[in-house]
C-alpha cells in the first residue's frame, strides 16, 4: 500500500520511535547517580517493508529491543577485588585497634613500663633497706601488671565486637541472599523477550556486590535469567528461588543445609569480604597477639618468682600463704594432675628452711633441708606440708589447695619468724610462695598479696647458704632480679630476653597491620579502576545523553513535519475540484 | 575511553581523598615531631628505635648506678685518708711523748688525746651514706665498730661481705670494704685499734720504750691505710671512667634515635607544601570539569 496514508502511518511510527527513545534517555539522566545503574538504549530497526512494482518499499521504523549496556566480566571481577578489598577493610580497621594497643610511638608502653621495672630493682639494689625504693618499685609493678591486664581484656573486647559485627554481618547476608532469591522470581517473570527485565537485573546486580562486599561469592547466570550464588568454599547460598542461611552460634558461624545440618565456616572457608575479615581477625589474629602476650606474661612471672622466692625480705616471715592453689592436694606438685598453673618447673631438688629465734639466731644452727621429688609417685602437696609440719616451732596446713606456713604460737613456740633459700626444686615458685607476682598470663598477672600487704617482704638479699645470717644491706637477690632484663629465658618455647621478645611482637603487629594497609590500598586502587572500566561501559554521561536527546527531539519535530505535510497533500487532494 | 558522570565525579573525590590524606598525614608527622604515629608506618624503624631507647634507659640506669658507687667509693676514700691523718696526729703524739724530759702529766695528758684520736678514727669507720653505714660488710643497718675504753677494745660488729652493683651488662662493680679488711688489715690482733690502745695505754703508764714500739707499729698501720686509699682511688676512677663513657653513650644513642624517630621539619614542611599546591590545583581542575556541561549550552 501507498499513498498518503502511508506516509501518515510512516510518521507514527517515526513520531512513536522517537518519543520511546526520548523515554530512554531520559531513563537513563534520571538514573544518572543511581548505584548500578547500567544506561541503555532503544535499537531501532526499519519496518518491514511491503512490495510494489517497483520493488520494496519502507513503511517507517520500530522499536527493536530496549538493551543495557552492561559488561559482565567486569561486574564479576569488581565483585570480586570489592571481596578482596572489604576484607582488608576489616582486618586493617581491627588492625589498627591492636596497634593503638600497642603503640609504643608514644610514652607508657609496655617497653618503658618493663625498663622501669627492671630499673627499680636496680635502685632497690643501690639500697636495699630502702622503703622509698620498695615503694616505687611496687608502684611500678602495679602499672606494669595494669598495662598486661589492660591487653588482654582490650584484646578480649575486640574479640568480642567481632562478635556484635559477625551477628549483623550474617543477618545482613541472609537479607541480601533472600533479596536475590526474590529478584530472581521476577526476573524469571519479567523475561518475556532478550534481556527485557533490565532495571531488575541491574538492582540484583547492585544487591550482589553489597553481598561481595560481605563475603567473596561464586557465581553464574543460568538459563532462565536466575542467579546461582555459592560461597567460596561451594557452600549454595541462593539457586533460583530459594536461598540458605548463615547463623551465628557460640561465636561460631554455620551455614544452614536443606536438612537443616549445620556445616561450620571458618577463616578458611570465607577468606574474602567483611565477614572474611572479621572471621580472620577472631580467629586467627586476636589468638595469636593474645597467646604471645600471655606467653610473655607467663614467662615474666616465672622468671622473676623463681629468682624472687630464693631471697628473703627485710624481715622474716612469720606466716605465709602460697599464692596459686592446687585442685587436688593429693596428686604429686610435679604434675599437671596438681592444677598448678608452674606445675612444669618443678623438678628433683630440694629447699632450706631456717628457723630464726627472737633474738635472730637459726635454731638448731642449721637449715631444715626440704627434698622434692617432682615425679609421678613423688611429692604431693600434702606430703609436703606434713614434712614441714613434722619441724619443731613451725606449723604447716592445706586450705583450699594452698599452703600455708606459719611459726608455732602454742606454748613451745620458739621460732619468731622463718625464711627460705637455696631452692633447687623451684617448688616455691610453683606454689607461690615467697614470690612477686600472682598469677599466671595477662589477664590473671597481680602483685602477691604478701608483697602489696607489707613491701618488707620484697626479697632484695638472700640467707647465705651456710650460717643462715641475713642482712639489710645485702642486695644480691636484688641484682640478680634486675640482671633478668638481659637473661635470655624460655618465652612460648623460644628462648629470647623479655624486651627482646615483646619488641619483636611489636614489629609483628606492626608489619602485619601495614600489610593489611598495603592490601587494602591495593585493592581499593583495583576496585576503583575496575569501577572506572564498568562505568565507562555502563555509565551515563549527561553530554551524551543530551546531545542523544537533541538527535531524537530533531527527528520526533522531523516526524512531525512528516504528519503536517502528508495532512496538507490530503488537503490538496480533497480541495481538488 | 568513554568517560561518564561516574568517571568524572568519581577521580574527582578520589584524588581529592588521596591528597587530604597525604596533607593529613604530613600535617601529624610535623605537629607531633614524629615520623611515624602508629607502628605500621614504618615496623622496622619502631624496632630498632626500642632497641636503642631500652639501651638508653639501661645506660642511664648504669650511670645512676655509678653515681651510687662513686658515692661510696668517695665517702669511704674520704674516711680513710682522714683516718691517716688522724694515724699521723697520733705518730706526731707518739715522737713528742717518747722524748725522755717529757713529764708522767704530760703523757697522762696525751693518753687521753690519744683516747680521742681512737674515737675519732671509730666515727670515721662508722661513716654513713644516706644512713646506711659504709664499713660493715652488708650489716648496712649496724654500726660496724664500737669502742669499750675502759676494756681497752675495738670491736668489728660487721660482716665480710661485699656489696656488689652492676655497672654495666655482665659487669659488676664492689662498691665497699668491709671493716674489718679497711680498718684491720683482717688482723683483729694486731691492728690500727690495738696499736693506738698499746699507744695509750703506754703513755699512761708512762712507758718509753712502749710508746718507742707504737711509732713503729704505727707507721706500719699508716702504710696500709694509704694502701686501701689507694684501692678507693682505683675504684673511684675506674667508676668515673665509666660515668663519662655512659654519658657519651647516652648522647649518641639520643642522636641515633632522633635520626629514626623525628621529622626532618624542612623536608616535611616542603613535601606538604608540595601536596597543598596539588590539592589547590586538583580543587581548580576539578571546579572547571564540572563547570562543563553540555546542559549548560542547551537555550
Amino acid at each position: 500500500m501507498s499513498g498518503v496514508n502511508a506516509v501518515l502511518s510512516i510518521a507514527r511510527t517515526a513520531l512513536l520511535t522517537q518519543q520511546m527513545a526520548i523515554e530512554v534517555t531520559s531513563h537513563n539522566v534520571a538514573n544518572v547517580n543511581t548505584p548500578g545503574y547500567s544506561r541503555q538504549q532503544l535499537v531501532m530497526e526499519p519496518n518491514n517493508s511491503t512490495t510494489i512494482g517497483l520493488g520494496e518499499i519502507g513503511t517507517g521504523v520500530q522499536g527493536q529491543a530496549i538493551i543495557q549496556y552492561h559488561d559482565k566480566f567486569m561486574t564479576a571481577k569488581v565483585n570480586q577485588q570489592v571481596s578482596t578489598m572489604t576484607g582488608f577493610e576489616a582486618k586493617k580497621s581491627s588492625m589498627a585497634v591492636v596497634e593503638t594497643l600497642f603503640n609504643e610511638t608514644t610514652d607508657g608502653g609496655l617497653n618503658e613500663l618493663l625498663g622501669q621495672f627492671w630499673a627499680a630493682w636496680h635502685d632497690l639494689g643501690n639500697n636495699p633497706s630502702g622503703k622509698a625504693e620498695r615503694a616505687t618499685l611496687v608502684g611500678r609493678a602495679e602499672l606494669l601488671v595494669d598495662h598486661l591486664q589492660g591487653l588482654y581484656s582490650d584484646l578480649m573486647r575486640l574479640s568480642t565486637d567481632m562478635d556484635i559485627n559477625l551477628d549483623a554481618g550474617i543477618e545482613e547476608i541472609n537479607s541480601l541472599t533472600g533479596q536475590i532469591a526474590d529478584l530472581n522470581v521476577q526476573i524469571i517473570a519479567a523475561d518475556h523477550g532478550v534481556g527485557a527485565a533490565n532495571d531488575l537485573r541491574d538492582k540484583r546486580d547492585y544487591v550482589v556486590q553489597q553481598l561481595a562486599e560481605l563475603m567473596d561469592i561464586n557465581y553464574f547466570e543460568i538459563g532462565s535469567g536466575a542467579y546461582t550464588i555459592m560461597s567460596n568454599s561451594g557452600h549454595i547460598l541462593v539457586e533460583t528461588d530459594k536461598s540458605w542461611d548463615l547463623e551465628l552460634n557460640g561465636g561460631q558461624v554455620y551455614w544452614i543445609s536443606s536438612t537443616g545440618a549445620e556445616v561450620e565456616i571458618s577463616s578458611g572457608d570465607v577468606q574474602g569480604g567483611k565477614l572474611g575479615g572479621w572471621l580472620a581477625v577472631k580467629q586467627e589474629i586476636i589468638p595469636d597477639v593474645l597467646d604471645k602476650v600471655n606467653d610473655l606474661a607467663e614467662s615474666f612471672i616465672r622468671e622473676v618468682n623463681s629468682q624472687h622466692s630464693q631471697g628473703i625480705g627485710l624481715v622474716p616471715f612469720t606466716t605465709v600463704t602460697g599464692a596459686y592453689a592446687s585442685s587436688d592436694s593429693t596428686e604429686e606438685i610435679g604434675t599437671s594432675d596438681s592444677g598448678l598453673p608452674f606445675y612444669d618447673v618443678v623438678q628433683d631438688g630440694s629447699f632450706n628452711l631456717w628457723l630464726y629465734d627472737s633474738n635472730g639466731d637459726v635454731i638448731g644452727g642449721a637449715a631444715n633441708n626440704i627434698a622434692i621429688d617432682a615425679d609421678v609417685g613423688g611429692t604431693t602437696l600434702d606430703a609436703l606440708a606434713t614434712a614441714i609440719d613434722g619441724i619443731s616451732g613451725i606449723d604447716a596446713s592445706v586450705s583450699g589447695g594452698k599452703l600455708t606456713i606459719s611459726i608455732d604460737t602454742g606454748e613451745e613456740a620458739t621460732a619468731v619468724g622463718f625464711g627460705f633459700s637455696d631452692d633447687t626444686s623451684s617448688v616455691l615458685t610453683a606454689l607461690g610462695i615467697n614470690t612477686f607476682f600472682d598469677g599466671y598470663d595477662a589477664g590473671s598477672i597481680a602483685i602477691n598479696s604478701v608483697i602489696t600487704d607489707n613491701t618488707d617482704n620484697i626479697a632484695a638479699g638472700t640467707i647465705d647458704s651456710t650460717t643462715g645470717d641475713y642482712s639489710l644491706g645485702d642486695n644480691e637477690n636484688a641484682l640478680a632480679l634486675a640482671d633478668l632484663q638481659i637473661q635470655e629465658v624460655d618465652i612460648g618455647g623460644q628462648s629470647a630476653t623479655l624486651d627482646d621478645y615483646y619488641n619483636s611482637l611489636v614489629g609483628e603487629i606492626g608489619i602485619t597491620a601495614r600489610g593489611y594497609n598495603s592490601g587494602y590500598d591495593f585493592s581499593r586502587n583495583m576496585v576503583n579502576q575496575l569501577g572506572q572500566l564498568r562505568d565507562s561501559v555502563s555509565g551515563v554521561s549527561l553530554d551524551e545523553e543530551m546531545t542523544k536527546l537533541i538527535q531524537y527531539q530533531q527527528a520526533y519535530s522531523a516526524a512531525a513535519k512528516l504528519i503536517q505535510s502528508s495532512d496538507e497533500m490530503m488537503q490538496t487532494l480533497l480541495s481538488a475540484k | 575511553m568513554r568517560i561518564t558522570m561516574n568517571n568524572i565525579y568519581g577521580s574527582i573525590i578520589n584524588n581529592l581523598d588521596k591528597l587530604a590524606d597525604d596533607m593529613h598525614t604530613l600535617n601529624e608527622t610535623i605537629s607531633s615531631g614524629r615520623k611515624y604515629t602508629t607502628l605500621s608506618d614504618d615496623p622496622v624503624s619502631l624496632i630498632s628505635a626500642l632497641e636503642i631507647r631500652s639501651i638508653i634507659d639501661e645506660t642511664e640506669q648504669y650511670e645512676r648506678n655509678v653515681d651510687h658507687g662513686i658515692l661510696w667509693a668517695d665517702n669511704a676514700e674520704i674516711a680513710l685518708r682522714q683516718t691517716d691523718e688522724v694515724i699521723s696526729r697520733a705518730r706526731e703524739i707518739a715522737v713528742q711523748m717518747a722524748n725522755a724530759t717529757e713529764s708522767e702529766a704530760t703523757r697522762a695528758s696525751a693518753a687521753i688525746e690519744v683516747g680521742h684520736l681512737i674515737e675519732q678514727i671509730v666515727a670515721l669507720g662508722n661513716s654513713q651514706v644516706a644512713g646506711e653505714y659504709i664499713f660493715s660488710g652488708q650489716k648496712t643497718n649496724v654500726a660496724p665498730f664500737t669502742y669499750d675504753s675502759i676494756a681497752g677494745t675495738v670491736t668489728y660488729n660487721g660482716d665480710e661481705n661485699d656489696i656488689d652493683i652492676w655497672v654495666g651488662r655482665n659487669n659488676s662493680a664492689t662498691i665497699n670494704k668491709n671493716g674489718k679488711d679497711a680498718f684491720m688489715d683482717d688482723d683483729e690482733t694486731s691492728n690500727l685499734f690495738t696499736y693506738l690502745i698499746d699507744l695509750k695505754e703506754a703513755l699512761e703508764g708512762n712507758d718509753v720504750s712502749g710508746i718507742q714500739d707504737s711509732l713503729g707499729s704505727l707507721s706500719d698501720a699508716a702504710d696500709y691505710i694509704n694502701e686501701k686509699v689507694a684501692d678507693f682511688g682505683a675504684k673511684y676512677n675506674k667508676l668515673d671512667m665509666k660515668k663519662y663513657i655512659y654519658a657519651e653513650l647516652e648522647l649518641s644513642n639520643t642522636e641515633r634515635l632522633s635520626d629514626i624517630e623525628d621529622t626532618d621539619l624542612a623536608e616535611a614542611i616542603l613535601n606538604l607544601q608540595t601536596k597543598e599546591v596539588a590539592y589547590q590545583a586538583a580543587l581548580t581542575a576539578a571546579s572547571k570539569v564540572m563547570q562543563l556541561s553540555l546542559v549548560d549550552f542547551l537555550r
